[in-house]
């Protein structure tokens, strides 16, 4: 037991100090993520209040609609605690720095494990946790609960994480002894990924605004796509049947169903600690052992090119590699996808007013965009990691260096500006005059939006990240989706003038639309993207060229 | 040939190499020699612009990293104390990938790395991903790469540090050959054997000054001792009260 407190202890210290000497850059960090968690608790309550209401007031149905609707949630919740956990315990377990410093001291291999999980688990269910609370708060309210009951309810999501992260657990410490660490890890993060787009587009496809209003037949179809797999083998039904019977019949209701969970989260616990003996040693131990390739060096099918040459094929063969590289071209797919299927499911009513829709559709664009170089072009100079040394020791101005990822990663963004522009107008077919504003208007946001993230991206360059999440979370992240947004909102407006009155010449022949006016008033937009973009990349290489290495 | 003069270092008010000067000859393999936190690691950073020269100048060739620093970068290669490289390429990729940085023509490239790797035994796992090396695997694939646009001045910085036996002795018989073709080598070490066996001329830092520079035999001529180890202590010996 001594053991135990002394490897508690080493951990609370090592915590104790990351909270009371905190980098400049983490009180920043943690303000902000304060302030964003602030603002995440009401919106995520009343997404969900209005998500529970909507299934509720369907009539006869409504409750079976908001059970069926958790089941479907919990069972993804399941799904990804479960690749969570395997994607936490890999550096937790395997790669992380302590683990030789630990192994080397006096104390049991199962007295580790057991401490290392426990991390694990809250790693793996500190979000979903925390999102329980507003959508449980939210659910309360709908289904008119005691504060009893839900505090309840959020107590039983105890033995439910353990026991979904012990199977995790479980899972990991029977791959590492088939596979390289790293490896399990990276199949892990690209399911979770591919999980979560492809929840988030079946859930849209499935169309729920339709059920208002919707005939019967209609409500069963819904009904029966909502059907998540309900078995006594799987964690979510138990959890599940543990909050109808709360809902229906008070807290007693529950109580045997917890006690069960809370016991089979043990029984769980017990066997992860019991594998661990056998397999986690013997598993640390190959943690690194890769297929060798059989190939010895024959003559290389080197062609002399040039640096830009060989960046991008450097940068290419990454993308496709780095599992956190294009997992990230996968989630801007779902995103793309669920704002071009909205447009083309745009209730019919809002069809009359297509023109002022596709006005606006040009800031939804540039949302979409903005989001598209947070995730795409803002992490491509963290990404060098540690090898940056290579380009800074090299023949190779930081001018160069950085306006190079500009053109490389700037490209294909404003490709797809365009492809999204071009689907748009074939979705809502609007006039000529508003095509060519979208279009030229994507054109000027892609830009800024490649500038922008390029130069930030060079201005918060941090390579000790070991996931491009990291940046895009943090300042940079915020800072460059503040700038964006903002240059698309002052484009807006300043269009909105020119817009209307173009509107009203074509509605009204007393009224003139002054072509030269308008004119005057895109080359203000265009001196404001000049700005910004050159602001931006300036201020970027700038602090590259500078940077201590 | 490598040349500091009055290289110096602040971080705020904190001197990590004050007003250093050394010359280093063509063809000469030279030792740079100091306890941890001598400022040997800064010094090697500032030659290689991986941070900024608070005051001073170094120049290879003749040209000065600050009034060149394209023209100085073409005429080195570093090899830093920890080996990171791009993990998700393939030896050979990295291999390639700095050839094109360096442009370095096809002919000369093939014949470079055939040579090389050979010669380092980086062949047999050259098509392998790097993130599967081992720290001297990666050590000795970016000694081959760095080679492959042949330098005019090497840059080393405890370069010995991971390598098995048999890659040091091939190192340090390699830095003597590449010496004798004419390439300048500065190379940080904490190893006062590998000083003695492969270096011409050694410097000795400690607290960013550089105590003694020179041959051996002169150096130890002059502190009237027969052993670098018993001058290093000396030299660097911390003051008493």
């Amino acid at each position: 037991m001594s053991d135990l407190f002394w490897l508690l202890n080493f951990h609370f210290t090592q915590f104790k100090n990351r909270l009371t000497n905190p980098t400049k850059e983490t009180a920043v960090k943690n303000i902000l993520i304060f302030i964003f968690a602030a603002m995440f608790f009401p919106i995520i309550y009343q997404l969900f209040f209005y998500i529970f209401n909507h299934f509720r007031s369907v009539p006869i149905i409504g409750g079976l609609l908001v059970n069926r609707l958790l089941y479907a949630f919990y069972m993804t919740f399941s799904i990804m605690t479960v690749l969570s956990a395997i994607v936490s315990a890999i550096p937790v377990l395997y790669l992380s720095r302590d683990m030789e410093f630990l192994f080397s001291s006096p104390v049991s291999i199962e007295t580790i494990f057991t401490v290392q999980s426990a991390k694990i688990t809250m790693a793996a269910s500190w979000m979903i946790v925390l999102m329980a609370v507003p959508i449980f708060a939210a659910y309360t309210t709908v289904m008119k609960l005691s504060a009893g009951q839900y505090i309840f309810i959020l107590l039983a999501h105890v033995p439910f994480f353990v026991i979904l992260a012990s199977i995790g657990i479980m899972l990991t410490l029977l791959l590492v002894r088939f596979f390289p660490a790293e490896n399990v890890r990276n199949i892990a993060v690209a399911f979770s990924g591919i999980f979560v787009v492809a929840f988030i587009v079946y859930f849209r496809m499935l169309q729920p605004e339709k059920l208002t209003g919707a005939s019967f037949t209609e409500v069963s179809q819904f009904f029966d796509a909502l059907r998540a797999p309900e078995s006594p083998f799987f964690p979510h039904t138990h959890f599940v049947n543990l909050v109808k019977a709360i809902t229906a019949s008070g807290v007693y209701a529950g109580l045997g169903t917890f006690f069960a969970q809370l016991a089979v989260a043990a029984l769980a616990s017990a066997a992860t600690i019991r594998l661990s003996g056998r397999y986690y040693f013997e598993g640390y131990g190959r943690k690194n052992i890769y297929r060798k390739s059989k190939n010895r060096y024959v003559a290389a099918a080197y062609k002399q090119g040039t640096v830009y040459a060989a960046q991008t094929s450097k940068d290419f063969k990454y993308l496709t590699r780095d599992t956190s590289q294009w997992i990230q071209v996968v989630f801007l797919a779902g995103l793309v996808f669920i704002y071009l299927y909205n447009l083309y499911k745009m209730p019919a009513e809002l069809f009359n007013l297509r023109e002022f829709i596709y006005f606006l559709n040009i800031g939804f664009i540039g949302m979409v965009l903005s989001a598209v170089g947070a995730r795409f072009i803002l992490p491509v100079i963290s990404n060098e990691g540690k090898g940056f040394w290579i380009f800074k020791t090299a023949p190779l101005t930081m001018r160069r260096y950085v306006w190079y990822k500009f053109l490389v990663y700037g490209a294909p963004v404003v490709v797809l500006g365009q492809v999204v522009a071009a689907v748009s107008i074939y979705i809502l077919r609007p006039g000529t005059f508003i095509n060519i504003v979208t279009i030229i208007s994507t054109f000027v946001i892609t830009l800024v939006i490649t500038a922008v993230g390029t130069g930030f991206g060079a201005l918060f360059a941090n390579f000790n990240i070991k996931n491009p999440e990291e940046l895009i979370t943090g300042t940079a992240g915020l800072a460059f989706m503040f700038l964006t947004f903002l240059f698309v909102a002052v484009m807006l407006v300043i269009e909105a003038g020119m817009v209307r009155e173009y509107f009203m010449a074509s509605l009204v022949k007393a009224s003139r639309f002054n072509a030269a006016q308008y004119a005057g008033r895109f080359c203000i937009i265009l001196l404001i993207a000049a700005a910004i973009s050159a602001g931006a990349m300036e201020a970027g290489i700038r602090k590259i060229e500078k940077a201590e290495y | 040939m490598i040349e500091l003069v009055n290289l110096t270092k602040k971080y705020g008010s904190f001197t990590a190499v004050r007003e250093l000067n050394l010359t280093i000859k063509k063809g000469e393999v030279f030792g740079f020699l100091g306890p941890n936190g001598a400022g040997k690691t800064s010094t090697i950073k500032m030659m290689c612009g991986l941070t900024s020269i608070t005051s001073g100048d170094a120049l290879i060739d003749g040209i000065s990293i600050l009034k060149d620093p394209m023209g100085y970068k073409h005429r080195f290669a570093l090899i830093p104390d920890k080996p990171y490289m791009f993990e998700k390429l393939r030896g050979i990729e990295y291999a390639r990938f700095t050839g094109n940085l360096y442009n370095v023509p096809a002919g000369e490239f093939n014949r470079r790395l055939e040579k090389y790797a050979r010669i380092f035994g980086v062949d047999e796992y050259i098509n392998d991903f790097i993130e599967t090396y081992s720290h001297g695997m990666s050590q000795k694939l970016l000694i081959v790469s760095s080679l492959l646009h042949a330098p005019k001045a090497f840059i080393l910085d405890e370069p010995m540090v991971g390598l098995d036996p048999r890659s040091m002795k091939t190192l340090r018989d390699q830095f003597v050959k590449l010496a004798a073709d004419g390439m300048t080598v500065f190379m940080s070490t904490h190893s006062l054997e590998t000083a003695e066996a492969v270096c011409d001329t050694v410097g000795v830092l400690d607290h960013g000054r550089l105590l003694a520079s020179g041959s051996i035999s002169a150096i130890k001529r002059k502190n009237r001792s027969k052993k670098l180890e018993d001058i290093f202590f000396k030299l660097t010996e911390p003051e008493t009260a």
